[in-house]
């Protein structure tokens, strides 16, 4: 089997960086390979940001796969591309493990938002994103309206495929107290009905795509390699 | 040619990207260096921006990543400039070997651009050029201001009602408010600025700086009296509105398209883009 390793996206990915790296130094050690996948316009790959659309960052990854069998692991807005492709598109993908995964679209637009506009007033506010143009500025991306729409309207709920029922899907929630939320535990629910070999993990972790530049991962990662090790 | 490889520096395995124009070569090559607790992205991707854009105008480019930053081994020290000096230079050395160049060019921003003015004063290296986004000056008043100036921030938001709230649930993280309190003292404490009286590689210099930076107006003079004292060639450029990283796309833009015009000297033939 394949791993393939789905980043999140604007800051997140700056500061998930580190935890990706352990996590692929942890995979060496016990001789296993995984890939870190770029999406088009992002990271180290060809493109420009302002090209991606929720569709293109699909086809990246689709574009990608050969006809080997996969497990995809994703953090945050990578682990709900990642459940989306396990859904809608590929046969391929044998397992899925989320990290904290954007449920909500609208949820996670508003939360960049407000991460924007916390930016906005330290500057003074001074450039505004005209009504007009295509594209809005994000933590420094420039961000085509098209996504934010496309990501805003987004339900993982509502994705939910039967046919794909067999995948093993493991779901960490990482949180600062280690409990899950209400919202939490309802996906949980609603995923364990439509994949029954859903598994929640509730972890007590700094959430290491929010400003945390590097710490220790190694309980998470442990418990990835251990869902890696499953048949 | 594209390469993603690694080097050594001191016993640490430095990883970069090493980016090689496709028709026409230029003998200077440029190289970046970023910022604290950063990669060789750049804030908000803009390092790769410019180093496809620079490709396109003949020059090799090469960014790589600190010790204990992005995919290199090592342990980061964000309170020391030392460690960023050593892997810099070695970065400095791997690609002159592996591009075949004459000279580098430098593009540094924030406590890369300090990185980088350092080496310009203190070691001889074939330098044709820097470009220093948001060089600071580090002082033990300024660490101190700016570490009052959070504190005041603190008390303010103490009697906020969602401070109120984050207090009753545990949620204050009080070992991060205690690092963003003591880490500017630490930090000026360890990277003082100094005056240089000898500069060992003198070459031409962009400086930008966003007006809305709270570091812009005391580092900016203190910088651009620096080099005039030690007649150092030099260009200032303003961007109104912009912050430390430049956390719009159209200041990325405007970096990019100030940093092209100025990086033409550089060039002696029309570019192929």
């Amino acid at each position: 089997m394949k791993y393939l390793y789905l980043h999140p996206f604007f800051d997140e990915r700056k500061w998930a960086h580190r935890f990706s790296f352990q996590l692929i130094r942890a995979f060496e050690n016990i001789g296993k390979y995984i890939e870190r996948f770029d999406y088009h316009g992002t990271g180290e790959a060809e493109g420009k940001f302002e090209e991606i659309t929720f569709d293109s960052l699909h086809n990246s990854i689709l574009d990608h796969l050969n006809d080997n069998s996969y497990c995809l692991i994703g953090t945050r807005l990578g682990a709900t591309i990642a459940f989306n492709c396990m859904n809608l598109m590929s046969v391929n993908i044998k397992k899925l493990i989320m990290i904290n995964p954007v449920i909500h679209g609208s949820d996670y637009i508003n939360y960049l938002f407000r991460q924007q506009h916390i930016k906005n007033i330290l500057t003074g506010d001074s450039t505004k994103d005209s009504e007009v143009e295509d594209y809005i500025n994000i933590e420094g991306f420039k961000t085509s309206k098209i996504l934010i729409e496309q990501i805003r309207s987004y339900s993982l709920i509502k994705t939910l495929n039967s046919k794909y029922r067999d995948i093993p899907v493991h779901y960490f929630c990482l949180s600062a107290n280690g409990n899950l939320t209400a919202e939490e535990k309802d996906n949980y629910e609603v995923l364990k009905i439509n994949y029954p070999n859903t598994n929640i993990y509730k972890l007590s972790s700094q959430l290491f795509w929010r400003r945390i530049p590097s710490g220790d991962y190694s309980e998470l990662i442990n418990k990835i390699l251990e869902c890696c090790n499953e048949s | 040619m594209n390469l993603n490889s690694t080097f050594i520096s001191e016993d640490n395995l430095l990883s970069y990207s090493c980016e090689m124009p496709i028709v026409k070569t230029n003998k200077i090559g440029i190289l970046f260096v970023h910022a604290a607790n950063s990669t060789r992205l750049g804030p908000h991707r803009m390092y790769v921006e410019m180093a496809r854009h620079y490709q396109n105008m003949s020059f090799p480019t090469f960014r790589f990543d600190m010790r204990g930053c992005g995919d290199s081994y090592g342990q980061y020290n964000e309170y020391k400039i030392e460690p960023d000096i050593t892997d810099t230079i070695a970065a400095v050395h791997k690609f002159i070997d592996h591009a075949k160049l004459d000279q580098v060019i430098l593009v540094g921003i924030s406590k890369g651009a300090r990185v980088c003015y350092t080496i310009m004063s203190k070691y001889q290296i074939p330098l044709a050029g820097m470009i220093l986004l948001s060089t600071s000056l580090i002082n033990n008043k300024n660490g101190m201001k700016y570490s009052f100036e959070q504190l005041i921030m603190y008390k303010k938001k103490l009697f906020q009602l969602s401070t109120f709230r984050k207090i009753l649930s545990g949620k204050i993280n009080i070992k991060q408010i205690c690092k963003t309190l003591y880490s500017p003292i630490f930090i000026s404490h360890n990277q003082n600025t100094k005056s240089d009286n000898y500069v060992y590689s003198k070459c031409p210099i962009l400086l930008i700086y966003g007006d809305k930076d709270p570091i812009f107006k005391n580092s900016y003079e203190y910088y651009t009296k620096e080099l005039k004292k030690n007649d150092i060639t030099h260009k200032c450029h303003i961007i109104q509105g912009a912050n430390h990283s430049f956390y719009h796309y159209k200041w990325k833009e405007e970096i990019i398209r100030v940093s092209d015009e100025w990086l033409k000297q550089f060039n002696e033939k029309e570019y192929n883009v």
